[in-house]
């Protein structure tokens, strides 16, 4: 049922780096995950996203070890470690406060892990300098947490996680807490800390744009489910479910109802339609009464309302983005959003949209998607 | 946390308060119902509700509850009208001297109840200070007697308790919006309607709270009443403490205890319901 | 308008002062007391000495009360610290059905009248034959100091963020070295503002422990309230309760100065 795109799952489950599987937990009897599997390879980006609620931060709890699991085992590297305590996992996790210790300095803060370890002095403090250049905090070293930026918080939080060398590397809405332009250039920070530690990361968001420009592969989870984990590409333009295509892309994908009369051809609303023969092509084996397409942008063109294949629509709004411009169409009761280049005029009065890619298919009342091309 | 290690954390507090805090009251409610074999140290376990009829009925003990309520009404209003004044000046006028305002008004609560009675007997003895100073300004040419009279238990239970009354004054007070009274006085408000219409009815939560904790404070207080009433003066609690170590007749001691809880329990199960109908009449106001 | 400004402001000043005399007299008259010549206290003073002082420091019998009531207050302050730490972190840290009531049953004696549950507390003592013992006063004070310890201690877990320890935890802290690095740091001004809260309280307790305190073990306030009920007051006891007043304005002022007392209390 759930991950549709996960090719390499049931072929050999030891082969992940990170194996989580039948993975639930239920708070006071309401579950908040329900039977998740998910693998990590090693050295891989992965995104855990989904609105406030799906389970995702409560599936990061139980990978740290914070919480238990009701059912389910965790395999890292070849070893079970569901009963080991959080503390003997070597998982780092930075948290979305950062959690730093208010009463140690940021060295101090970084030197904890290893302390911990009982590492020597001389040995923990290079790694400490270490881990602190990797963030380029070195110069504030003997700080204390309270006299530093929000941002500099993040990154002491950062080295102290790294620190450990940990076999894991949890991030948890790492960039919630700080501003929008500090946010774009933690993004690629983190992206370029990925590359030069090399670190297996798993981090959790509710920002599709953080996880779609982070991520190697991106899990959407939605109601204590992973709907679909795959590369975001694939999440982008090949969505498991009418959820995924909703919650992925800006604007998201806007859904199109489709209703099949009974002499076989096709309605938009209340208009009789024509698609275009790949389309119909597309459609033809599904044997639905109805079915909604995924609609982005992309897909869609504006023609006039003659066009073959086309589907009269109205102009409702046009919202002007620079270099490009958002139309907003009323086709048969429903919305849909057009882009148009900044150059191109805009049609007033009656128009028509044609679709001029194939979109996904879904069932209307699963949500699934219907009739996979490959 | 685990359900396991939650309660074995809880256990020590609960059964410190359970089991020495809650179950002499348990235990008075039970003894109570007993009675003490006359010239006999013991204890008849057999039910019966002598203790309270006695209480009833005895004109005696009628007197010092209707003597007791009424200290702690006078106690309670003498509060008010000292207290009122301080917890208006600390929260609107005292900027500087806010901190070490509050600290003056609640050094008697730390200092220990027995130092305060000791340095009141000093003070208000025949020879004491108060007395010596009216001499000495030639008001008075034989001493007043504070000590075993009315007015020396008095001027004690405020003395002990006007911080209580204070501190929620000054809680409410130095939250109620300045904007407000700056509004009454533009539209014309002298000062004391602007107390009787605005200050008054804003500051009630604290004066309520105020007053409850020192009429119950003086009502069940009996080191005050016992030092400086000199015996003379009796009250709900001295009156207790005399029949539990010098009577030794625990069960009618049990039955006045049980008598002044219940009395007690009434009075804020009241209040609560007039609080409950306030509430509700300003929200309909509100409303409207 | 200025001077009437300044009149109603005199006479405010002035009623303030009532009630602020009122409050403060009598700790200033035993300040002044302990320094009197004379062998019983008088006003005005006859002249200026320190032989009460010196008494104070001679007497055993003193001594004998001063340090059973720190014994008791230092025991009592132990079993209801612990007690109070140990109940508010399980309060502050898990959530389950009946917690309300916990907290209210805890915090339960600051409401309830000390002179009704003492009446009790004497009978149960005395059926237990605990009465008048130490176990008694201290477990009694325990009890009665609780409260204190557990909302002071409530209010310091609450601000002590849980994510902290989660962190600790992930950095390889076992739950010990969780609770001897992080937690205890963090939460040590609450402690000791509620160890010396809990101490002071006990400290100066006397309506309890006149109904339950025996000959053996007989604390300072006691011995000064039957003093005070029967043989008048001898001027040793004074100049004790003068240098006792002092220290615990020192320790207060200092409470608050480094652990804002008045924020936690």
């Amino acid at each position: 049922m759930t991950d549709h795109g996960d090719n390499q799952q049931g072929r050999n489950l030891t082969s992940a780096y990170l194996s989580i599987s039948g993975m639930a937990k239920a708070y006071r009897g309401t579950p908040a995950l329900k039977s998740v599997d998910l693998d990590v390879n090693e050295g891989e980006f992965v995104a855990l996203l989904g609105p406030s609620g799906c389970g995702k931060s409560t599936l990061l709890r139980l990978v740290a070890g914070l919480l238990e699991p009701d059912e389910g085992t965790i395999t890292l590297a070849d070893q079970r470690i569901g009963h080991l305590p959080a503390y003997k996992r070597d998982i780092g996790l930075v948290f979305q406060n950062y959690a730093l210790f208010p009463h140690m300095t940021v060295a101090r803060n970084v030197r904890f892990g290893l302390d911990m370890r009982n590492m020597p002095r001389a040995e923990a403090e290079t790694r400490v300098a270490d881990a602190l250049a990797l963030v380029k905090l070195e110069h504030l070293a003997a700080r204390m947490p309270s006299e530093l930026s929000g941002g500099q918080q993040q990154r002491v939080a950062l080295a102290r996680a790294i620190a450990i060398r940990p076999r894991l590397l949890l991030l948890d809405e790492p960039l919630s807490n700080l501003d929008a332009v500090l946010r774009a250039s933690v993004r690629t920070e983190l992206r370029e800390l990925h590359a030069r530690t090399g670190l297996t990361i798993v981090m959790v968001t509710h920002d599709q744009v953080e996880a779609m420009t982070m991520a190697d592969r991106i899990a959407v989870m939605s109601d204590g489910e992973v709907l679909q984990h795959d590369t975001p590409q694939q999440i982008y333009e090949q969505p498991a479910s009418d959820f995924v295509a909703k919650f992925v892309g800006t604007p998201p994908a806007a859904m199109l109802q489709v209703d099949r009369k009974i002499d076989g051809r096709f309605a938009v609303g209340d208009t009789i339609w024509s698609p275009s023969p790949e389309l119909e092509a597309v459609l033809a084996p599904i044997q639905r009464v109805a079915v909604a397409l995924g609609l982005r942008p992309d897909h869609l063109a504006l023609t006039s309302a003659d066009a073959p294949h086309a589907l009269p629509a109205t102009i409702r709004t046009v919202e002007y983005l620079g270099a490009e411009r958002l139309v907003h169409v009323e086709a048969g009761g429903q919305m849909l959003v057009i882009r148009l280049s900044a150059d191109e005029p805009v049609v007033t009065g009656a128009v028509g949209v044609a679709i001029v890619k194939s979109p996904p298919v879904f069932d209307l009342t699963t949500g699934l998607r219907l009739g996979r091309a490959g | 946390m685990a359900r396991k290690s939650t309660f074995l954390l809880l256990t020590p507090g609960l059964f410190v308060t359970g089991a020495v805090f809650l179950s002499p009251f348990a235990f008075l409610a039970l003894t109570s119902f007993w009675t003490q074999r006359p010239n006999s140290l013991l204890v008849d376990p057999a039910f019966t509700l002598v203790n309270y009829v006695r209480i009833a009925t005895d004109m005696f003990f009628l007197r010092v509850l209707f003597h007791t309520i009424y200290l702690g009404v006078i106690t309670v209003l003498v509060c008010l009208v000292l207290g009122l004044p301080i917890a208006r000046w600390i929260a609107r006028r005292a900027v500087v001297s806010r901190g070490i305002l509050v600290v003056l008004i609640v050094t008697p609560m730390v200092s220990g109840a027995v130092v305060q009675t000791l340095g009141l007997v000093n003070l208000l003895s025949l020879l004491g200070v108060i007395n010596g100073l009216l001499k000495q300004l030639g008001l008075i040419d034989r001493s007043i007697r504070f000590l075993g009279d009315e007015l020396g238990v008095l001027i004690g239970l405020v003395q002990a308790f006007l911080p209580l009354m204070v501190l929620p004054l000054l809680n409410t007070m130095s939250k109620l919006p300045e904007d407000l009274e700056s509004a009454a006085r533009s539209l014309g408000a002298p000062a004391w309607r602007l107390w009787m219409l605005v200050i008054l009815p804003l500051s009630m939560p604290g004066i309520i709270a105020g007053s409850v904790l020192v009429f119950f404070a003086s009502v069940t207080s009996f080191v005050t009443p016992q030092i400086l009433g000199q015996g003379r003066i009796q009250t709900f609690g001295t009156v207790m403490y005399q029949q539990s170590a010098l009577v030794n007749d625990w069960p009618f001691a049990s039955a006045l205890a049980v008598t002044m809880m219940v009395l007690l329990g009434g009075l804020v199960l009241a209040l609560r319901a007039i609080r409950q109908r306030l509430a509700r009449r300003s929200n309909v106001a509100g409303a409207v | 308008m200025k001077l009437r400004r300044a009149a109603i402001d005199t006479v405010w000043i002035a009623w303030m002062a009532i009630g602020y005399i009122v409050v403060l007299m009598p700790i200033v008259v035993v300040f002044f007391a302990s320094f009197s010549d004379g062998n019983t206290f008088r006003f005005p003073p006859s002249g200026f000495s320190l032989k009460w002082y010196q008494a104070a420091f001679e007497s055993s019998e003193y001594r004998n009360a001063l340090s059973v009531s720190l014994l008791v207050g230092i025991l009592a302050t132990l079993v209801s610290l612990t007690a109070g730490t140990l109940a508010a972190y399980a309060l502050s840290r898990s959530t389950f059905r009946g917690k309300t009531m916990i907290e209210t049953l805890l915090l339960a004696p600051l409401a309830l009248p000390h002179i009704v549950w003492a009446i009790g507390l004497l009978q149960i003592y005395a059926w237990l034959s605990i009465g008048g013992t130490l176990l008694g006063l201290v477990l009694a004070h325990a009890a009665l100091t609780l409260p204190f310890a557990v909302r002071i201690m409530l209010s310091t877990f609450s601000q002590l963020d849980k994510t902290l320890q989660d962190a600790a935890t992930t950095l390889g802290a076992s739950p010990m070295r969780v609770v001897v690095h992080i937690v205890l740091p963090l939460i040590w001004p609450g402690v000791l503002t509620s160890a010396l809260f809990t101490f002071l309280t006990s400290f100066n307790e006397v309506t309890v422990s006149v109904l339950i305190a025996g000959s053996r073990y007989l604390t300072y306030p006691v011995r000064l309230y039957s003093e005070l009920r029967s043989q008048g007051i001898d001027p040793t006891t004074i100049a004790i309760s003068a240098m006792l007043v002092a220290m615990i304005i020192v320790f207060a002022l200092i409470g608050e100065r480094f652990l804002n007392w008045s924020r936690r209390v």
